[in-house]
């Protein structure tokens, strides 16, 4: 079972590196990420699933909430069969 | 080399740091130069601001967290690029793990030759990115001022913690027009909780029979301390605390039932275990604080009140009260609840579990000097902690009135603390009375900051005890590794009252009993920096204690418990 983050995000230095970061050291693994690179900020959406352990997804969802960086927040369970690609469309 | 940037429409990037600094109110910053940060030690000559030189990096950044945890204002370290940032590291963790607001500054090689792996260049950014509430490495010398100000509001703001800069050497040597003057940064106003939880955190209050507060840091951080006074007098509620929130209840009042946890009071311990509701107030259920989390007030609902949304729901369910923590309480207000066989409960608990101080013998009893320190010392003592035993013999015997007055590593427990911590705490209330508690091993691990003492006449009294061990270390392993003691013997110190002398600190030992009030007279009459050195029993244990594993009512007990 996966959720789904779907995240617009300041661009800033470290941004990326951050969020990433978040997710892995709670415990949860990327399963799959998707940016889309058009505009100001950034639209990212990236599916997790818990490395070990059953983890609490919506704690994650509030702890990447809260990086500085993250400008809106939603989330969705990953629906079977649909690829990241259907959330936000590839530039060019 | 420092320009007078006052006459001046050009400033350098680094006097437009310096500058900036002092416009958002920093009085005193903690560092140590080096080369990339050259330009910003440059701008500090002719400042207004206090620099105080550390000597090691990483007491400016415990000096700048004493500072700011002692005023609740935002501290600042400033550090060199490479081992200058590296060394800061283990402070910026501290003020992570313990919500202090801190601003770190770093030096950083130059743009052009950023990712060659040049001189003293360390990804500072990357290394703390899971240590800091944010951070930037500075592009352009323009927005230095709009990132220092938005520095201290994201130190500051919700739940406070610290915040990196790492400034480029030719950002900061660049020229930029003097911009106008940046505001003041101001207390971020947070919004308080959504008044439906309100109303249902009212009602689980007065429908509880066995309802305890329970206290965190985060009350001290919000400044509502006097908001939960408010609650716990007006409802008749009994309170337990964790390490940080030591402070936020005047020990004497009777239903307050002082530390929980892994060496808390048998009293706080056995009374959460029968709670049916716990009122979460600005705490985390640390697993120090909790022992085994599914045994942890197993019959209790849980009312949280936090301005952190993050912490609300991370390890234990309870009803949400995310915001400001001061109006999260005074929502909870009312009439004096019914439950007086509780209090009766937790009365008879209190009473029963009273420390005794009375030990046998010549030598030294910690518990009774920490609590005769307190005593004679009165209600404006701050008291800055290292870390292991000697930490939780002052949580527990010490008497700790007002919030800002027991200012401890809790979270990242990082020995070496105490001696910084206390001069940045001693920096910023010169009227406060203030007494750095430390073992044999934790001063060892700043012990050059004597000279930081020294060079300021900074009139901080340490109170060292010293067992010629790690004496937690020994503990565990006499109860729980059968005595296998392992790389625990530090009978081989040096002579810490001659060493103090070397740097020119006033220095005296104490070794028998019967001299234990004479000497913290002399101690806390001193009117320079000066050191007290106890030699205690080796063998000395903290008790109570819950074992790792176990739940908090399953406290072990040994003397003089």
């Amino acid at each position: 079972m996966s959720d789904r983050l779907l995240l617009e995000l300041d661009w800033e230095i470290g941004t990326l590196q951050r969020l990433i970061g978040v997710i892995e050291r709670r415990g949860f693994k990327v399963i799959a990420i998707e940016l889309n690179a058009s505009g100001g900020a950034r639209q990212m959406a990236v599916d997790v699933q818990p490395r070990r352990e059953p983890k609490d997804f919506a704690v994650l969802a509030r702890q990447v909430d809260r990086l500085h960086g993250v400008v809106r927040l939603g989330s969705s369970p990953v629906e079977q069969g649909f690829s990241i690609r259907h959330r936000f469309p590839l530039v060019g | 080399m420092a320009d007078d940037h006052s006459r001046s429409n050009e400033l350098t990037g680094a006097q437009l740091l310096v500058r900036t600094l002092e416009e958002l109110g920093a009085d005193t910053v903690f560092g140590y130069p080096g080369g990339a940060i050259m330009p910003v030690y440059d701008a500090l000559v002719g400042s207004g601001l206090r620099h105080i030189l550390s000597r090691h990096e990483q007491g400016s950044a415990f000096a700048a967290g004493g500072y700011a945890r002692a005023t609740g204002k935002v501290g600042v370290c400033i550090a060199t690029s490479g081992p200058g940032a590296t060394n800061l590291i283990t402070g910026i963790a501290d003020a992570y793990a313990d919500s202090v607001p801190l601003v770190a500054i770093t030096g950083q090689v130059g743009w052009p030759v950023l990712g060659t792996d040049a001189f003293q260049e360390v990804d500072t950014l990357g290394l703390t990115l899971p240590i800091v509430k944010h951070s930037w490495i500075v592009e352009r010398a323009e927005d230095i001022p709009s990132m220092l100000r938005r520095a201290f509001e994201i130190a500051s703001e919700g739940r406070p913690g610290p915040v990196l800069i790492d400034l480029p050497k030719d950002v900061a040597s660049a020229m930029v027009q003097s911009p106008g003057r940046a505001p003041q940064a101001g207390r971020v106003a947070r919004p308080s909780a959504h008044p439906h939880w309100a109303e249902e955190a009212l009602a689980m209050l007065e429908e509880a029979e066995r309802p305890m507060l329970y206290i965190g840091g985060g009350v001290i951080a919000a400044e509502a301390h006097e908001a939960l006074r408010l609650l716990m007098s007006e409802r008749g509620l009994p309170a337990v605390s964790t390490l940080n929130g030591l402070g936020c209840v005047d020990p004497d009042e009777p239903l307050f039932l002082g530390m929980l946890g892994m060496h808390g009071w048998k009293a706080a311990n056995l009374a959460v275990q029968q709670s049916d509701l716990l009122v979460c107030c600005g705490a985390r259920f640390d697993d120090r604080a909790t022992g085994r989390l599914d045994g942890f007030a197993p019959e209790a609902s849980v009312i949280h009140l936090d301005a952190d949304p993050a912490e609300v729901g991370k390890l234990r369910s309870a009803l949400r009260l995310v915001g400001e923590m001061g109006l999260g309480l005074k929502s909870l207000l009312g009439h004096r609840l019914m439950i007086d066989p509780w209090r009766e409960l937790v009365a008879s608990l209190k009473a029963s579990s009273e420390f005794d101080y009375d030990a046998p013998g010549r030598e030294v009893f910690a518990p009774r000097l920490l609590k005769r320190l307190t005593d004679l010392a009165g209600d404006d003592l701050i008291v800055t902690c290292d870390v292991g035993q000697h930490q939780m013999w002052v949580a527990q015997h010490c008497r700790f009135s007002r919030p800002r007055s027991h200012l401890t590593s809790g979270g990242l427990g990082a020995m070496g603390f105490g001696i910084p911590a206390g001069i940045g705490a001693k920096l910023a209330r010169p009227g406060a009375e203030v007494v750095t508690v430390t073992g044999d091993g934790s001063i060892m691990m700043n012990i050059q900051e004597l000279a930081t003492l020294k060079r300021y006449n900074i009139p901080l009294k340490i109170l060292l005890l010293d067992n010629g061990r790690l004496g937690l270390v020994r503990q565990w392993q006499a109860l729980f590794y059968a005595e296998n003691y392992s790389e625990i013997d530090l009978s081989d110190n040096p002579d810490f009252v001659t060493l103090a002398r070397a740097f020119g600190i006033d220095a005296f030992a104490l070794d028998r009993a019967a001299d234990e009030e004479s000497a913290l007279r002399r101690l806390l009459d001193a009117e320079g920096p000066c050191l007290l050195h106890v030699r205690i029993d080796p063998a000395a244990n903290v008790w109570p204690l819950v074992p790792q594993g176990a739940d908090n009512g399953q406290m072990l007990e040994g003397e003089a418990a």
